[in-house]
Formats: C-alpha cells, sequence, structure tokens
C-alpha cells in the first residue's frame, strides 16, 4: 500500500446562491400511482369475485370469496403496476404484496382462533359458578348455571405442579451437565435429548401408561399423567436452559474462578444467577406447553366430572382433556362448557406467556433498568463501606437457593394441603370409588352419579366403550366395568379372556339400541321413518345406498323419500352399542351380515365383533363414542346419516329415532316400555348374562327388537386396587341405582330392570367385598316395575302400538315429515302405588295430564316432568310420558339435595379459594421472589 | 549459584487438580442426572421396542403392508401400511399449508414489517405457538372444516381428475351433497396441524433470516437490486438451512400430534389417498382410540406402531438438526 503525501483533495460543493434547499429523497415513498394500483386493483378484485360469485359460483363460503378475490387482485395489480413500472418492479410489488398477506393470513388466523374460543365460551365463562362448582351437579341438558370447570382447573394445577416438580431439578441439572461437564458423554446426552423435543406427546403418555399402570398395576391417577407430561416436558426445558447457560459469558465463570471459587460455587452464585431470566422464561414456556397438553392425560388419568383433591388415585381431569371430551356432545350446553374449558386454558397460557415475557428476553447479565439504578446506588454505599470498614453481616443464601426453597416449601404446603383436604373429604362418606367402561348406558350412569352424591358418594366415571371398561377391569385399573357384553366371548378370532380375579355381573339397565337418523324431505326433517330388520342390515352393510330404494320405501308407503345418499355412520372404537348391533345382525340378518364381512379386508364372517369392519374404500364415518356418533348424525350438514346408539342419546340430541318392524308386524320405537315388553322375553344365563335370541322375536305387538340389559362387573374378592371399603361404597352405589335409581331412567331413553334381575341384583351386590349386604325389600324398592302383587306395572303399561304402525295398514302414522303430532291415544294405565306412581303417556301435550292423574302425589313436578319428556319425543308418536310420579319420595330426595349442596358449599368454596390462591401463587410468587431477592442481593453485594 | 550444579530441566508443574468435596458432589450430582435422562429418554425408545416384538414377531414382514388394523386377528391381519401412509398425508398437507405461510410471515417480519412493529410480531408468533393443540382442535372441529367444505368440493369437482383429489361417493353434479363426505378428511386435519406448526416453522426462518449479513444486503442494494431481488439473492440462500431445518422440525411436530387430528378425522384403515375425502388415519390418534380397548397383544401392537412414530420422528428431526448444522447459518440456530 502505497502512502499519498498529498493532501487530502476534499472538494467542498456549495449550493449555489439562490437555489431550492435540497430534500432527502424519499425512498420508501408511494406515489400516488402506487396507491391507485393498489386500491384499484383490490375494488376490481372484489368486484370480479362477486360477479364470479354471482355466475359461476365455483365455492362457496367466506373463504372461497377471500381466495378467489386474493388470486383477482394479484392478476390486477400485476397488470396495473406492468403499465408504469419494468419486469424487477413488477416482481417486486407482487412478492410484497404475497408476503404482507401471508403475514396477515397467519396472524389472522390466531385472532380467528383466539377470538373465536372466547366468543364462545363466553356464555360459560361468564357464570360465575363455572370457576367454583365441578360438573358432578350439571346433567348434559343442565343450563350454564349449574356446574362448571373448578375439577379441571385443580386437575390442570396439580399435574402441571407434579410435572413441574419433577422437571425443574431434573432438567436443570441436565442442563448444568450438559453446559458444565464438556465431553463425549455430555454431547450425547445433548444429541439425544435435542432428538426428543419432538417426542409426539401421545408417546410420552403411552410409555407411563403401559409402565405405571399395565406393568406396576398403579391406578390411573394424577400423579401418572403429570409425569407423562414431565416426560414430554423434560427434554423441551433442558434443551432450552441449555442454550441459557451456554450463553453465559465465559469471562464471568473465569473471573469466578479466577477468584478462587470452585466449580460448584462457580455454577451456583455465578452462572445460574445471571441466567435467571432466561431460565425463568424456559420454565414458565416449558409449562405453558405441558399445561396444554391433551393426550398424557387422557390416558394416564382419564376423564371424571367429579373434583379430584388427590392426584395419587382415580381420575383427575384436566382443562384441555375436559373441553376434548365435552366439545363431542351432540348439546350447545356441553359445547358451550367445553369452549369455556377452552377459553380458560388459552386464558391461562395468555397469562404465562406474558409473565415469560416481562421476566425474560434479556441476556445473562444484562440488567433491567431498577437493578441498574440500585448498582448504583450499591457502588454509593460500598465506598461509604470501604472508608469506614465494619463487620460483613452473615453472607445470605444466593438467590436461586432461596427462589428452590421457597418453591419447595410452597410445593410440600400445596401437597400437604391438598392431601389433608382429601383425607378430610373422604372422612364424611363413603371412600371414592372410580369406574370405566360403556357408553351405551352412559346417561344413566350419569345421572345416578349425580344423584348419589347427596349420599356422600363420589363416583367416577370415564365413558370410553365396553372394551375399555372390560379391560381396565381386567388390569384391576378401575374399581368396576359396565359393558354390554360379557368376558369370555370371542371377537376377530381373539378369546376376551375373563379377568384374573373372581367376578360377578350385575345388570344395571336395560334400553334399546336405536337408530338415529337425519333425513330432511323438502327441507322438512322426517321423524316417523319406519325400518325392517332386513333394511337395516342392508343400510350398515351398503346393500342400500339411496334413501329412495324400492325397500325403504317398502316399510314407508306415507312418506316420499328422497333421492339422498344413505351415509352410515359406525363406531370405531370397541364398543358394547356395537357388539349389541353386531350380534342382532349375526343372529336374525346373517346372510348378510356374513356376506358383508366377507368382502371386509376380515374376510371371514365375524359373527359378534366390538369393532364394526368397514370396506376398503369405504366413505363411512367411524367416531370414537356413542356421544361423538350421536353428534355427527345430528349436525345440521348432515342430511341423509343414520347411525346405531342408546336412545337416550336421540333424545338427549333431540333427533327421531327409526321404529324398528318386530315379529309381531309393529314397527315399534325403542321407548322404556317396548324395551321393557321384549325383554319379558330374554333368558338370564345363572351369572346374569344375558341371551336375547327370543328378544329378537317376541310375540308381543309393542315389543323393540334391539333390546338387551347393560352390565355392571364387579369384583368379588379383593385385590391389590379394590379393597373392603371401596367395596362398601360400591355396594351402597349399587343398592342405589337397582331401586330408586330405576325410577327416572325411563325418562331418559332407558328402561328400568324387571323384579327378577333387581332381586338378583342383591345377591350378586351381597357378594362384593365390603359389601352392607341388604336384605332385598321389594316394599322399599321405588323401582317402577314393582307391583303390589309381583305384577310389572312396568311392562303392563306399555301402549298397544297404533294400527297405522302395523305393516300393510294402508296409511303411515303421522306420514307428513313434519313432527309427529301423537296421533294415537295410548290406553293410559295409571298405578297408583306406594312412591311408584306410573303413567304411560299419551301423545304430545296430553302426556303431562295422564302423569299428574297417575301420579298419587306431588302432582305439579310429576305432570311437568311427563309433559316434557313426551314432548322431548319428537320421533315417536306414542311418547313415553312415563313419569315417576313418587311425589312423596321426589320431595324428600329434593330437600335432602338442597342440604348436601349446603354442607358441601362451604368445604367446596374453601376449596375454591385455595386452589385460586394456588395459582395466583404459582404464576406470581416466583418471578417476584427471583426479582425482590435480586433487588437484595443487589443491595448487599 | 555455582558452576557444577546439574542444570535442572524445566519441567512443566504437574498441575493436580484437588477438587473439594463439594464440587465432587456436585459432579457426581450432575453427571447422575445426566445419566438419568438418558435413561429415560432411551427408556421410552427401549421399552416401546421391548413390547413392541411380541407383535412384531407374530406380524412379521406383514406389520409393513397389511393395511387394517385388527391385531388379535393374528398374523397379516394389523399393519401400519395405512395408518403411516396416512400419517405422512396428513403431515404432507400440514406442510404444504404451513411453509408458505411460516415463509410469508418470517419474511414479513424480517424483511418487511416496521421496526416498531417487529417485537409484538415476534411475540404475536410466539404466543400462537404456545397456544394449546386442542384449542385448534376445537376450533377446526366445530368451524374450520365447516367453512372450508366449499373449498374442498370445488377443488373435487374441477380436479376430481386428479387421483388425490378424488372423492369417492359424492356426486359433483349434485349440489345438495352433503358436506360429510368432504369433512373430517385428511385434509381438514391437515390444514389445522398446518397451522399448529406454521409459528414453529416461522420463529426458525425469522430467526435464521434475522442473520443475513447486512454487507451482502447493502451490496445487493447497491447493485440495484429492488427489495424482494435481495430477498432472493441475499436472504433466501443464506437462511436456505433454516427454511428446510425448520420445516422439518415442523413436519416431526405434525406426524406426532394427537388430539387435534384425533378431533377432526374420521379413522379408516386403509391406504385413503383420496385427501379431499372423509376418513384417513394417523398413528398418534389410533393409540390414542384403541390404547384402552385393547389385550396386552393388542397394546403391544400398539406399541410397534408408536415405534415406528417414534423412529420417524427422531429420523425427521435428527436430519433437521443436521441441514441446519451444515448450512451457513446454522452455527447459531
Amino acid at each position: 500500500m502505497t502512502t499519498t503525501t498529498a493532501p487530502p483533495r476534499t472538494t467542498v460543493v456549495t449550493p449555489p446562491a439562490g437555489a431550492a434547499p435540497q430534500r432527502p429523497r424519499r425512498i420508501n415513498a408511494r406515489r400516488a400511482s402506487d396507491h391507485y394500483a393498489f386500491w384499484g386493483s383490490l375494488a376490481g378484485a372484489v368486484a370480479t369475485s362477486a360477479v364470479l360469485f354471482q355466475r359461476l359460483t365455483p365455492f362457496n363460503g367466506g373463504i372461497g370469496f377471500v381466495v378467489c378475490s386474493w388470486i383477482c387482485f394479484l392478476g390486477l395489480y400485476a397488470l396495473l403496476v406492468s403499465r408504469d413500472e419494468g419486469p424487477l418492479t413488477v416482481r417486486d410489488r407482487l412478492a410484497s404484496a404475497v408476503v404482507h398477506s401471508l403475514a396477515a393470513v397467519l396472524i389472522g388466523v390466531l385472532f380467528w382462533v383466539v377470538g373465536y374460543v372466547f366468543t364462545k365460551g363466553w356464555s360459560a365463562l361468564s357464570y360465575g359458578n363455572f370457576f367454583t362448582e365441578d360438573l358432578a351437579d350439571a346433567g348434559p341438558t343442565d343450563p350454564l348455571d349449574h356446574g362448571g370447570a373448578l375439577h379441571a382447573m385443580v386437575g390442570t394445577l396439580t399435574q402441571i405442579a407434579i410435572s413441574l416438580a419433577i422437571t425443574i431439578p431434573l432438567g436443570f441439572s441436565c442442563a448444568v451437565f450438559m453446559s458444565e461437564v464438556p465431553g463425549r458423554f455430555s454431547r450425547l446426552v445433548r444429541t439425544l435429548v435435542e432428538a426428543m423435543t419432538a417426542l409426539p406427546s401421545i408417546l410420552a403418555g403411552l410409555f407411563i401408561y403401559a409402565v405405571m399402570v399395565l406393568t406396576l398395576g398403579l391406578p390411573r391417577s394424577g400423579l401418572a399423567a403429570g409425569v407423562a407430561l414431565s416426560v414430554m416436558m423434560l427434554p423441551i426445558l433442558i434443551r432450552a436452559s441449555d442454550v441459557v447457560l451456554r450463553l453465559v459469558p465465559a469471562s464471568l465463570k473465569e473471573a469466578s474462578y479466577a477468584l478462587g471459587a470452585g466449580r460448584w460455587r462457580t455454577v451456583w452464585t455465578v452462572t445460574l444467577p445471571s441466567a435467571r431470566s432466561g431460565l425463568a422464561t424456559a420454565v414458565i414456556l416449558g409449562a405453558a406447553r405441558g399445561i396444554g397438553e391433551t393426550s398424557p392425560v387422557l390416558l394416564c388419568s382419564g376423564y371424571t366430572k367429579n373434583l379430584n383433591l388427590d392426584p395419587t388415585r382415580d381420575p383427575q381431569t384436566s382443562l384441555p382433556l375436559m373441553a376434548f371430551t365435552l366439545i363431542k356432545f351432540p348439546s350447545e350446553l356441553q359445547a358451550a362448557r367445553a369452549f369455556g374449558a377452552a377459553a380458560l386454558l388459552l386464558g391461562l397460557v395468555l397469562l404465562l406467556f406474558v409473565v415469560a415475557r416481562t421476566l425474560g428476553g434479556r441476556g445473562p447479565g444484562e440488567l433491567s433498568r431498577r437493578q441498574r439504578e440500585s448498582r448504583v446506588r450499591q457502588s454509593a454505599a460500598d465506598l461509604v463501606r470501604m472508608t469506614n470498614p465494619v463487620v460483613p453481616s452473615a453472607r445470605k443464601a444466593p438467590v436461586i437457593t432461596r427462589t428452590l426453597t421457597l418453591l419447595t416449601a410452597l410445593a410440600v404446603f400445596a401437597t400437604s394441603l391438598l392431601f389433608g383436604a382429601a383425607d378430610r373429604a373422604e372422612a364424611a362418606g363413603y371412600l371414592r370409588i372410580s369406574g370405566a367402561g360403556s357408553t351405551w348406558s352412559y346417561n344413566a350412569v350419569d345421572g345416578w352419579i349425580k344423584n348419589v352424591r347427596q349420599y356422600g358418594m363420589t363416583v367416577d366415571f370415564d365413558p370410553q366403550g365396553s372394551s375399555f371398561g372390560r379391560n381396565q377391569f381386567k388390569n384391576d385399573a378401575t374399581d368396576f366395568a359396565v359393558t354390554e357384553i360379557p368376558y369370555g366371548l370371542t371377537d376377530g378370532g381373539q378369546y376376551d379372556a375373563p379377568p384374573p380375579f373372581p367376578s360377578a355381573y350385575l345388570p344395571i339397565v336395560a334400553g334399546g339400541t336405536s337408530f338415529m337418523y337425519n333425513l330432511k324431505i323438502n327441507g322438512k326433517r322426517v321423524t316417523d321413518l319406519r325400518l325392517s330388520g332386513e333394511v337395516i342390515a342392508k343400510l350398515f352393510t351398503g346393500g342400500i345406498t339411496y334413501w329412495d330404494d324400492p325397500l325403504v320405501k317398502a316399510d314407508n308407503p306415507g312418506l316420499e323419500l328422497p333421492h339422498v345418499e344413505v351415509h352410515p355412520v359406525v363406531r370405531s372404537d370397541g364398543s358394547g352399542t356395537t357388539a349389541q348391533f353386531t350380534t342382532w345382525l349375526s343372529k336374525r340378518q346373517q346372510p348378510i351380515w356374513d356376506d358383508y364381512c366377507r368382502r371386509t379386508p376380515r374376510g371371514a364372517a365375524c359373527g359378534m365383533t366390538s369393532f364394526f369392519p368397514l370396506l376398503n374404500g369405504s366413505t363411512w364415518k367411524a367416531l370414537g363414542s356413542s356421544i361423538t356418533v350421536a353428534s355427527s348424525v345430528a349436525n345440521e350438514g348432515n342430511n341423509g346419516a343414520i347411525t346405531y346408539v342408546e336412545y337416550s342419546y336421540a333424545k338427549e340430541a333431540k333427533f327421531p329415532v327409526a321404529k324398528v318392524l318386530n315379529k309381531a308386524g309393529y314397527y315399534v320405537g325403542p321407548t322404556g316400555q317396548n324395551v321393557a315388553v321384549a325383554l319379558v322375553n330374554a333368558r338370564i344365563n345363572p351369572d346374569l348374562t344375558q341371551l336375547l335370541d327370543d328378544v329378537y322375536d317376541s310375540p308381543a305387538a309393542a315389543s323393540y327388537p334391539l333390546s338387551s340389559y347393560s352390565y355392571m362387573v364387579v369384583h368379588t374378592t379383593e385385590t391389590k386396587n379394590f379393597k373392603q371399603d371401596k367395596g362398601a361404597a360400591l355396594s351402597a352405589f349399587g343398592y342405589y341405582f337397582l331401586c330408586e335409581g330405576q325410577k327416572k331412567v325411563g325418562d331418559n331413553g332407558y328402561s328400568p330392570l324387571t323384579p327378577q334381575l333387581v332381586t338378583s341384583g342383591f345377591d350378586q351386590l351381597a357378594k362384593i367385598p365390603g359389601s352392607e349386604k341388604k336384605a332385598f325389600d321389594p316394599a322399599a324398592c321405588s323401582n317402577p316395575t314393582f307391583g303390589k302383587d309381583g305384577t310389572n306395572p312396568y311392562v303392563a303399561s306399555a301402549p298397544q302400538p297404533p294400527e297405522c304402525d302395523k305393516k300393510g295398514a294402508t296409511s303411515q302414522c303421522g306420514a307428513t315429515g313434519t313432527k309427529s303430532t301423537g296421533t294415537q291415544t295410548g290406553t293410559g294405565t295409571s298405578t297408583g302405588g306406594a312412591g311408584n306412581g306410573n303413567a304411560a303417556g299419551t301423545g304430545g301435550a296430553t302426556g303431562g295430564t295422564a302423569a299428574a292423574a297417575g301420579g298419587a302425589a306431588g302432582t305439579g313436578t310429576a305432570g311437568g316432568t311427563g309433559g316434557e319428556a313426551a314432548a322431548d319425543d319428537p320421533a315417536l308418536g306414542g311418547g313415553d310420558g312415563g313419569a315417576a310420579g313418587g311425589g312423596s319420595g321426589q320431595s324428600v330426595s329434593a330437600t335432602a339435595i338442597e342440604v348436601a349442596a349446603s354442607a358441601g358449599s362451604g368445604l367446596r368454596t374453601s376449596l375454591m379459594v385455595i386452589a385460586g390462591l394456588l395459582l395466583g401463587a404459582v404464576i406470581v410468587l416466583p418471578p417476584v421472589i427471583a426479582g425482590r431477592a435480586a433487588r437484595r442481593r443487589d443491595e448487599e453485594l | 549459584m555455582s558452576a557444577d550444579t546439574p542444570v535442572v530441566q524445566d519441567r512443566p508443574r504437574a498441575l493436580t487438580v484437588n477438587p473439594g468435596l463439594a464440587d465432587r458432589i456436585f459432579l457426581a450430582w450432575a453427571r447422575a442426572s445426566g445419566v438419568f435422562v438418558l435413561a429415560v429418554m432411551l427408556g421410552v425408545g427401549g421399552y416401546l421396542a421391548v413390547r413392541a416384538t411380541e407383535a412384531l414377531s407374530v406380524a412379521g414382514l406383514s406389520f409393513v403392508t397389511t393395511e387394517t388394523w385388527n391385531p388379535d386377528g393374528g398374523h397379516g391381519q394389523f399393519g401400519i401400511a395405512a395408518v403411516l401412509i396416512g400419517t405422512l398425508l396428513i403431515g404432507g398437507t400440514a406442510v404444504l399449508v404451513a411453509v408458505p405461510l411460516a415463509l410469508g410471515s418470517a419474511l414479513y417480519i424480517s424483511e418487511y414489517a416496521p421496526r416498531k412493529l417487529r417485537r409484538t410480531l415476534v411475540s404475536l408468533v410466539d404466543l400462537m405457538a404456545a397456544v394449546p393443540s386442542v384449542v385448534y382442535g376445537v376450533w377446526g372441529f366445530m368451524l374450520l372444516q365447516y367453512q372450508l367444505t366449499g373449498v374442498a368440493r370445488w377443488v373435487s369437482t374441477y380436479f376430481g381428475w386428479i387421483p388425490l383429489f378424488r372423492v369417492n361417493g359424492a356426486d359433483p353434479d349434485d349440489p345438495l351433497t352433503p358436506p360429510l363426505v368432504y369433512t373430517a378428511s385428511t385434509l381438514m386435519a391437515g390444514i389445522v396441524v398446518g397451522f399448529m406448526i406454521t409459528p414453529i416453522m416461522c420463529s426458525i426462518m425469522r430467526e435464521v433470516f434475522d442473520q443475513a449479513p447486512a454487507g451482502e444486503r447493502e451490496g445487493a442494494y447497491a447493485l440495484g437490486s429492488t427489495r424482494w431481488g435481495m430477498i432472493r439473492s441475499v436472504v433466501l440462500p443464506f437462511g436456505r438451512g433454516g427454511i428446510i431445518g425448520g420445516t422439518m422440525l415442523g413436519l416431526g411436530r405434525a406426524l406426532g400430534e394427537t388430539i387435534t387430528v384425533y378431533l377432526i378425522l374420521s379413522m379408516n384403515f386403509e391406504i385413503q389417498p383420496h385427501v379431499l375425502q372423509s376418513g384417513g388415519s394417523a398413528v398418534a390418534p389410533l393409540i390414542a382410540l384403541r390404547y384402552g380397548d385393547s389385550t396386552d397383544f393388542s397394546v403391544s401392537a400398539l406399541m410397534a406402531a408408536g415405534l415406528t412414530l417414534f423412529l420417524l420422528t427422531l429420523v425427521v428431526n435428527f436430519a433437521a438438526a443436521a441441514v441446519v448444522a451444515r448450512s451457513r447459518s446454522g452455527a447459531s440456530s
């Protein structure tokens, strides 16, 4: 490089005098023409796509319109810009437009999701009780001022506390190991941890489920869910903290070593404190991830409607699981609760996120303004201290220690509180029991669970299908199972072995497997479809693909059936409903069913199966529970859908079910009475299981062919997880539902048990270890099937089906395609007995009167219920206004509920306050403590 | 010093590191926690593998080729052909949705957005990544899939000749075909999962784009490039590693997504390549659906399916890490 000796030649340009002062050119300025091009093409695009929509209707719906306008806009914009710019600029403009709109879409989706969930959830959130109650007292049809999400909030907090208690110490020490003890081994750990950050949460759940529940035989619980969450969160937390720790400047550590500090002291007093803000952010973001996970909780803990403060046993639900479970219900109310839970969850995550943002974002060693100011004050104080030295005060423990100690203390405190509360709660009544299984009878079981709360019983029930229940029971992971079919059957070539310990079957309720459909004629819902057995078999085996098939028409001479495709919706899980339906198919429609099965991948006749086989290339919907299939059929848009489901689900969704042709040649609906009539012919095996062949062929005119019983499987000896105290609770629950509980099942779309089965049920209950061993007393049993002299008034009350429902009758009942108004006049046999006033309603509004007349006492209430039941029943002209009068019994139970509620509310309110305080403490305290401790330390140093 | 004194050779002093008790405990503790974490991580994979062997030994090779899922039926009655392809289809759809969105948003945040807005946008995207999957699930289940049936219908009507977009059981001439056949499809599940993984991909891409060297950017501008020209010639080539790595990380998340897919998809155990048509399958929801119904042997079969998913996500993740590490911008991300 040569150096020049010449003086720098700088030319100073002096602006010519008098010229206008120069302004810098604005680089990013938009000219008028740019604006014209932009707005012009936008307007043009909207107009064009409006025209396209009018003429061609390629899409429908808002999204289609937006996409269409967007494409038009890009084209027009390119055209307009190219009129006064070169191709490079055109491309630049287009790219800019595309990038802007993509970013807008992403942010738009965020606001759409958040806004949608909050608007939908608002109806539930606006009730205070949503935050103070659990769902135990709220049935599916109870309005939103009943029940709430307290149990899910408590569950979420407990589980996340457990998982944080595991992940924080372990994750931090592992991260410290990776950054402070370098070497081949720590590199291996780091690689593996990084790879595991993408571990699907379901696998973490499956792993813990298999280890803790299947192998170790522990019950499914909040603890298992917490552990599963921590397996999932651990790699995420380690990775995030490792990144933070690696950012700690080496100079800080070197300085510490140079001052003679050892390794652990350097880590403890330099590395961790300087990475504090980053570590806190890592924890909070990890917690936000863990809080939102559903599948580990689904597998390891399970759903319940009850508040559970004890994470070591019994199911404990969490907010995401609650949202996930309730969203599948066909009822608007449950959906609103699901959205409420989702909104609450979202709020919690938002809160955590905001805390993380305010706390974090600073690099290691970087100070906030307040910290800097305090450092300045500190220096001034130090100067004073050094000039006149005093004895230094005892060194305080470093911040992290203090924070950790406090956190631990908090955790210990919370845990002891929870355990203490749980023990107190249990001391008051029966031990908490949990069951799992059928969705077929879930609506009945759910009602009983709600009612036995007044007696101090807490029963959890996880409705995930009969096969699920049988397996959970077999694994001793649940206290009882509810199932439609017994153990010991062969399904798909697999023998379903009975559990390794003795058990007994206890019939709990009867009901009809009904065919719920969604079919409209000229926009009016069909409510009186009639189907014969063959047609049903063909509908569900692909033999009939359109509703106007001659076979369907033959069953429905009065209906102008539309040319709409049949869309069967079947169950995809192991289901007792499927088992009941396929048992009937294999016994009564065997050729059709066997032929179908051979065409499916199974390749052989399947007989009875819990898993509905589908053809290759099938477009049928296969969904996971009774709730989901009913909800899918009830979806407004799903015209032509039909499914098999217990009658109560159709009632709940206010949807019609098909009347099925019976042996006597009548088309009848699955009302309680009709089911009871058919089940008179059921053959009961010595172990109380059912043989339904004669039910299918019942000669009674009012019999519903697809009637059956649902069973509870109970322990008859003590096992590892089932002891006498649980037996006492289970038997008390059994004594309740065999008598008192049967009173109302008729209204819910089920049918009460016969006296014989109730008697045998009492014998079974006596076998449960720890049973109360009550003697059977017909007078004390308010089951509507108990007559004075051994008759069954419930069966006797069944109305004869009207002549217009007879096969071959010239007209079809109410065949207008509109709501049936109840043309037939029921026989209305009313039996005013001791506490079981029982009225078979006539149709429609008259049901109320009939019930009122039949009821012995408390007529007002009973009449109201009767009328409601009949009105809820658009499917069947008859209307089963089977309102149990039982005035005296009802009023007694009503007071009991009130008393229990007032007694429970004190405990519940205090628990709620504690939960709220804990939530606040967990979120607010750590950063506050950390900040305060940091300031104090700054002042001391 | 006298002359006859032998010259002592200079030797480096042997440094004896004698860590105190506290340090030794600390090191042991750190190592132990490392070993423990390693054991847990390996334990997940190892346990899955051990439990899966029972089913794999019965099924043999048919595990890879069988479509149906009926483990109790024995050999040839269960396999992952359908669920695995279903998983990949959903993952593919999700990535197809997410890549343009993530790329566009990342470019917007790093290149176009006003400086004041940038921090807010970064926070918003991070927040979107933290929104629980069940929230996306209920949104997709209740709202989005019905909003999108129109689009699906249009695509199947005009592009139905492409096998991927064919919808069996839908009559394009019949305007009254119920939306049922278009909902609960691979496409709907894929789109919702796509929205879920977009923010993850977006933040990785943005971080990489931010590191594109200022000198090269200025150079491109100085040579007369437009902004898009600069992005194409500087930012995108520089960030290629981040784009690919981020995409693969997103794919890994999409493959393992359970709850959203479970809510939306109607499970069908067959290779169903018609993405617009109702029905599909995936490994994660299969496990959630069947874990409880299963006999011991079926659980083993589920473990085998889980193991496949585990290996798949592991491979995708390792590949992502390798791509990112090898790229120019890799060192920092």
